[in-house]
Order: structure tokens, then C-alpha cells, then sequence
């Protein structure tokens, strides 16, 4: 089951960020499937599994875009810290993973741009206003759809 | 000792992992030109669902074909009613048509400037993130696409292709900060490098103090890098500032709108193999 439910959320999440480049214009918000379903694994399995997780999301998401390796990276560190302050405290009510999702977003965008700075790239910071929209827009999908899979599947 | 390890065990495998990870990008942002096995792998096993969506929604452009015809079949009267707005153009699929037959006749009209072998591609996913300039396209497969290849459209120059796998390829696009694209003003033929300057605009390099440089002088392709053919339009200059540097920055604006992209031509031979005064698009 655990495997058949990552699978699906992988898929899912490819299919989104896919569907998302080919309808809607570039700059838009919205949400960020990998990113989601990382956090979930986060805050509902240990630290093994879950950071596990972050690098195959990250990867499955990098197969998309360039350089390759980039979005693995920082998943990969949000997977490992959100299951780590998820064995540390609750996390398993909306607020909790309301704000958990707002700031992953934030920490997930401010560690790709250092990345991408330390290795060269230049440091291109986006614009604070956008970043938390995008933030908020991946807080209350996350939440939703953590209610989703917790009350159905 | 194999306490100590197993009770840091996640964090040994996190430590690993993005050390692993660091390599990973490292090695593919210093520029290196071609695709990784692994990067290859993937692009290769994410295809058949690339596919397979854009299956779908193909489907749903037909189905919704049919049922706007058997809608109107059924509501005649108000068909004639509605003649005056679909004369003015207002009927959406009709739109949507004239607008797709006005971009592949300008896509025509460079096919037949450009006299070298071209393929044409669907732009499937375009670029959604500021930080990275990449987009999918959807070629036909055999055709012959290979990495390195260019990629214009009728507005200029959109890219070369990074990753192919069937029937899908990976663009890296004009934009991307790890572009550098040899170029010449139109105007003045004042030579730079063009590279993305990650924000979605350009900026040239290299451009001495005392060039003769104006807000919408328009930027070419100058070929001397051997990949990308002379010609091919790719900015204008929308701001020089002459600091107390011998180098003048100058920002450009991409001639090729990347967020409403939707059709494409992949020049199928490096712009070295071809003729130099063939491969001018503009006089």
C-alpha cells in the first residue's frame, strides 16, 4: 500500500507539473505537487522513507527542467527536516501543516536559489510578494489534500 | 561503532545523499554539453506518460470539436441569429483555428527562408518557474532531432535542445542564464555574447564603451559560435548603461514571447555545416 500510494502521488504530482507547463502561461502560482506530497511523507513517516521521498519527487521533477539534480537537492533537505520536526512535534492538524507548507516553500526557493548561486548560477532572489502567494497557494492545497487522502484512501 | 551507526543512520543517508545530489548538479550547471545517463533515463521514462497526456488532451480538443457541431446542429435558429458575431470571428474553436493556420503560415514562411532541413515541433510544456528555462516539445519521432540541435520560431531564436528521447525533447532555452549566444546589432553590427540573465530577459556582453548602441537597436544572431545560424532574430536592446567601466551593459528583451509559445522549427544541422549566406533569415 505504501509503495502503490507513493507511486500514485508521484504520478500525480508529474502529471500536475506536466499539465501545469502546457496550459497555464508561465509566472503564474500554483501549487507544487512534488512539494506537497514530500511534506505529507514528511510529517506521516519516519526520516528514512521520507527523505528517500524528497530525492525521487526531486528527481521525478528534474526530468523536466535543468540543471538536473537541483529540485532533488532541496526536496531531499525538506523531506529530512519536516520528518525530523514531525518526530519532534504534532504535526498532524491543519495549522501545523498549514505553516509547515508555507515556510517549506519559502526554505525550499531560498535553498535552490543559494544552490544555484554557489555552483555559479547567479543569485536571482524572486519576488518576496510571489513567493508567498506561492507559498500560500501550496499551504491550503496541501491541506486539502492531506484531509483528502487521510478521510479516503 | 555499529550503535553510533545505526542510530544515525537517516542522517548519514541525508548527508550522503545531498553530497551525491551536489555532484549531480554541479557537474550538469558547469555547462557540460550533452544529457547524463541518468538524466536521460528519466526524461526516457517520464515519455510514455508525456505522451499519453497529450493523447488525452488532443481527445478533448476533438470531443469538444464534435459536441460544439451537434450543439449546433440542434440550435439552428439561434445559429442565425448568432451570424453577425461568428462573421466577427467570436466563434472560439473557429479563433482558435485561424489563429493556429496564421502561426504555421508564418512558420511556412520560415521554413521556406531557411533553406537547410527543418522539423517541425509543439511546444508541450513551456517554462513555469523564472529559475529555470527549459521547455518540452513534442517532435516526430525518427526525425532525426538530436541534442545540440537550434530551435527557432518565426519571432527568432528559442534554443537548443538538451534531451531527446522519442518523441519528446527537452529545449534549453535563450534566456537561461547558462546561454551564450554570439550576436550583432542590426543597425551598427556591434558584436557581443547574449546570455539569460535568469529573470526570463537577456542581457549582452563583451560590448566596448564606445559602440554605437541604442534602446531598440534589434539583435541578431552573428554565427560566429558555430551552433546557431546568422541571422536569427533574438532581442532588443531595451536599456545600455555606460558605467565607468570599459563595458557597457546592455539589457535586451527575447524577440520570442517563451510563455506563449506553441509551435516551433528544430534546424536539423548545426549552423558549421551549412552555407553561410543560406542560413541568413534577415537581409
Amino acid at each position: 500500500m505504501f509503495f502503490l500510494k507513493a507511486g500514485g502521488g508521484l504520478l500525480l504530482a508529474y502529471l500536475t507539473l506536466y499539465l501545469q507547463g502546457k496550459i497555464l502561461p508561465g509566472s503564474i502560482p500554483h501549487p507544487d505537487g512534488f512539494l506537497i506530497l514530500v511534506v505529507y511523507y514528511g510529517v506521516t513517516r519516519p526520516q528514512i522513507p521520507a527523505t528517500m521521498m524528497g530525492t525521487v519527487a526531486g528527481l521525478a521533477e528534474d526530468s523536466l527542467s535543468w540543471p538536473f539534480g537541483i529540485h532533488a537537492f532541496t526536496k531531499t533537505t525538506v523531506g529530512y527536516i519536516v520528518s525530523g520536526l514531525g518526530s519532534r512535534f504534532l504535526l498532524n492538524q491543519p495549522v501545523p501543516q498549514f505553516l509547515i507548507l508555507l515556510i517549506g516553500t519559502v526554505v525550499e526557493v531560498a535553498l535552490q536559489r543559494t544552490v544555484l548561486a554557489m555552483i555559479g548560477q547567479g543569485l536571482v532572489w524572486p519576488n518576496p510578494g510571489s513567493l508567498i502567494l506561492q507559498g500560500l497557494i501550496n499551504a491550503v492545497a496541501g491541506v486539502a489534500l492531506f484531509r483528502f487522502v487521510d478521510r479516503f484512501l | 561503532m555499529v550503535h553510533w551507526l545505526s542510530e544515525r543512520k537517516s542522517s548519514i543517508l541525508f548527508i550522503s545523499l545531498l553530497s551525491f545530489l551536489l555532484v549531480l548538479v554541479s557537474y550538469h550547471a558547469k555547462g557540460e554539453r550533452g544529457q547524463s545517463r541518468l538524466e536521460e533515463a528519466l526524461f526516457w521514462a517520464g515519455t510514455p506518460v508525456l505522451k499519453t497526456v497529450d493523447r488525452i488532451t488532443g481527445g478533448m480538443r476533438g470531443l469538444r470539436e464534435r459536441f460544439s457541431t451537434l450543439r449546433d446542429l440542434r440550435m439552428e435558429n439561434e445559429r442565425i441569429r448568432e451570424e453577425l458575431s461568428r462573421v466577427r470571428n467570436v466563434d472560439p474553436l473557429r479563433e482558435e483555428y485561424r489563429l493556429e493556420n496564421q502561426r504555421l503560415r508564418l512558420l511556412l514562411g520560415l521554413r521556406e527562408t531557411l533553406t537547410y532541413p527543418l522539423v517541425g515541433a509543439r511546444v508541450t510544456r513551456r517554462p513555469d518557474d523564472e529559475a529555470f528555462q527549459t521547455a518540452i516539445l513534442s517532435i516526430p519521432p525518427d526525425a532525426g532531432v538530436e541534442v545540440l540541435m537550434p530551435v527557432v520560431s518565426p519571432a527568432g531564436l528559442v534554443g537548443q535542445i538538451r534531451t531527446v528521447s522519442g518523441s519528446k525533447a527537452m529545449v534549453h532555452l535563450i534566456t537561461d542564464r547558462n546561454s551564450g549566444i554570439a550576436v550583432l546589432t542590426q543597425r551598427r553590427r556591434v558584436q557581443g555574447i547574449v546570455s539569460g540573465e535568469g529573470t526570463g530577459n537577456l542581457r549582452m556582453e563583451y560590448v566596448v564603451r564606445s559602440s554605437d548602441i541604442q534602446v531598440g537597436d534589434l539583435v541578431l544572431t552573428s554565427g560566429l559560435e558555430g551552433i546557431f545560424p546568422k541571422g536569427i532574430a533574438v532581442g532588443t536592446v531595451t536599456g545600455v548603461r555606460k558605467g565607468e567601466s570599459l563595458i557597457q551593459k546592455v539589457e535586451l528583451a527575447p524577440a520570442v514571447a517563451f510563455h506563449r509559445l506553441e509551435e516551433v522549427l528544430v534546424l536539423l544541422k548545426p549552423a558549421d555545416d551549412l552555407p553561410r549566406e543560406e542560413s541568413r533569415v534577415f537581409p
